[in-house]
């Protein structure tokens, strides 16, 4: 019998175990491995499970370690992967039908890193068809429900990385983020996400859905998990044509003990507000309050006119998705789930001049990012406007009317034109006891900045502490 | 700027030339998510980028 307490625990509770050589990784293994085969009929957060591979790989790290080659925090632990990683032997579906066969020959660069690290990969999660919308799962998948309600969505499109790490399956798990597919699920399964400045993680063998806006990220319990992960998957891809090649940073070593000089916005934007519903809110105010008290200066600002970021945003993925699509779904269209064929053929249709007005429009929030981190280090604002939205709905519901579930994302989505690092935390729990959440931002390659805040913020606050009874 | 409506009658030529089947019923599916497409690409054109060249700065250039 397996101890499944562990599978309740973080990246870093396991790793200093393992290292203390209190719990082997095998033992680990085999309790992720029984919560799944315990939680996985209720949950679907997964289209390939690999439990022959994760015991041998456990069977490896324990020797490893026994013969006193430990090589750091992630050695041992068992990883989630969203099916878009490409992953050598293993079918890569990107929750398609049409590549449901796709077996890669090679390692995406970052699980390369990952298992160089000394962690192995679980599985393969459940997520969105081709990362293209937040609850579009292709049928011959399914999708996903959130641990905290299984009658709720969880958000994507990462969404059986979300469902997967908050039932204890797995301790961390990657996903990408290209509107907020990272921070979406994360918010809404009550994790924590964090999207990193882009190019900082090699895209190298991660099925696209918008080159120039698709970044990379993990979500785990806290944000001190994000930064072991963080130190383990950074670094330059010279076979990436969007890699940074920026000079590593220790993540871990970067997180704080207080927010003291730190200038804080918080977001007031209409864009933001209008659609954020008042638990939310009430949430996120007690974050900032928070936040202040750790000693961080904050001070409302608005970014304006967001809703032209916003479409620029969705314009650059529809013409990006649309040329990576282009001959998948002339060929084969009705195996695409019909909103995800409706969102990349009206790519078809789109002039030449809207994409370059698009990038336009980015550059123009190029510059009054620039001026805000100016006069601030980060920004705040929630990651979604409300709790989980029933996962048979096609609205969320607003005390001035609804608007369509899609517009989970409506808040994350600002922040990957520009390529800005942001992290999801957990600031609460709704009346129906389903997680909330808001995000810390940053300018480019402030990443241990925005992790290490969030990390002083669960310092002093438990919602990440909180697991689902399933 | 872009035409401020596309109509159905003008959306099907132009989806015969992208290749479609302007017989296909999928295309009454499709018509919406052009036009909410195009109402969203009206707000860029109306955005104050003279003298700004698109694009977005290689992340490897500046830190």
């Amino acid at each position: 019998m397996a101890d499944v307490s562990l599978t309740a625990m973080t990246v870093a509770e396991l790793a200093e175990r393992i290292k203390a050589r209190d719990v082997s990784p095998v033992d680990v293994a085999e309790a992720f491995i029984e919560r799944t085969a315990v939680t996985e009929p209720k949950l679907n957060a997964w289209i390939t499970q690999l439990p022959d591979q994760a015991r041998a790989a456990a069977k490896r790290a324990e020797a490893d370690i026994a013969a006193g080659n430990y090589k750091g925090p992630l050695h041992g632990i068992p990883v989630g992967l969203k099916d878009l990683f490409w992953t050598k032997g293993v079918r890569t579906t990107s929750g398609s039908a049409i590549t449901k066969d796709f077996v890669p020959s090679e390692d995406a660069t970052v699980v390369t890193k990952l298992q160089e690290a000394g962690a192995y990969v679980f599985g393969k999660t459940n997520m969105v068809e081709y990362a293209y919308g937040g609850s579009e799962h292709n049928e011959i998948f399914g999708a996903p429900k959130n641990p905290w309600g299984l009658e709720h969505v969880t958000g994507g499109s990462s969404s059986g990385s979300g469902a997967a790490v908050a039932a204890g399956q797995v301790p961390i798990a990657l996903g990408s983020d290209t509107a907020g597919s990272v921070r979406a699920p994360a918010a809404l399964c009550g994790l924590t996400g964090h999207k990193p400045t882009y190019g900082l993680i090699s895209r190298t063998g991660v099925s696209p859905l918008s080159w120039s806006m698709d970044h990379v990220g993990p979500l785990a319990h806290t944000a001190e998990d994000v930064a072991i992960a963080m130190n383990a998957m950074v670094g330059y891809d010279s076979k990436d044509p969007g890699s940074a090649n920026h000079a590593p940073e220790n993540y871990v070593a970067a997180l704080r003990s207080d927010l003291s000089g730190l200038r804080i916005g918080v977001l007031q934007d209409d864009f933001i507000w209008d659609v954020t519903v008042p638990e939310v809110k009430a949430a996120f105010d007690d974050a900032v309050a928070q936040i202040s008290a750790l000693g961080a200066a904050t001070e409302s600002v608005s970014i304006g006119n967001l809703e032209r970021l916003a479409a620029a945003q969705s314009t650059i993925t529809t013409a990006e998705a649309n040329t990576y699509h282009h001959e998948m779904i002339q060929r084969a269209p009705e195996l695409y789930h019909p909103v995800v064929r409706r969102r990349i053929e009206a790519g078809f249709f789109m002039p030449a001049a809207a994409y370059v007005q698009a990038q336009r429009v980015r550059a123009l929030f190029e510059e009054r990012y620039a001026s805000l981190f100016e006069t601030f280090d980060l920004l705040i604002a929630p990651t979604t406007p409300s709790p989980a939205p029933e996962a048979d709905g096609q609205s969320i519901r607003l005390p001035n009317g609804e608007m369509p579930s899609r517009e989970t994302v409506r808040i994350t989505r600002i922040f990957n034109p520009n390529g800005l690092p942001a992290i999801s935390m957990p600031t609460g729990f709704s009346d129906q006891g389903l997680p909330m959440a808001a995000q810390l931002v940053g300018k480019r390659f402030s990443d241990g900045l925005v992790i290490g805040a969030a990390h002083t913020y669960q310092q002093a606050t438990d919602w990440h502490k909180h697991r689902p009874s399933l | 700027m872009l035409p401020p409506e596309l109509d159905k009658e003008t959306f099907l030529i132009l989806a015969r030339q992208a290749g479609f089947d302007p017989a296909d019923p999928h295309l009454d599916d499709l018509f919406p998510d052009v036009q909410l497409m195009l109402a969203r690409m009206d707000m860029l054109f109306d955005s104050p980028t003279d003298g700004l060249e698109p694009g977005y700065r290689s992340p490897g250039t500046k830190a």
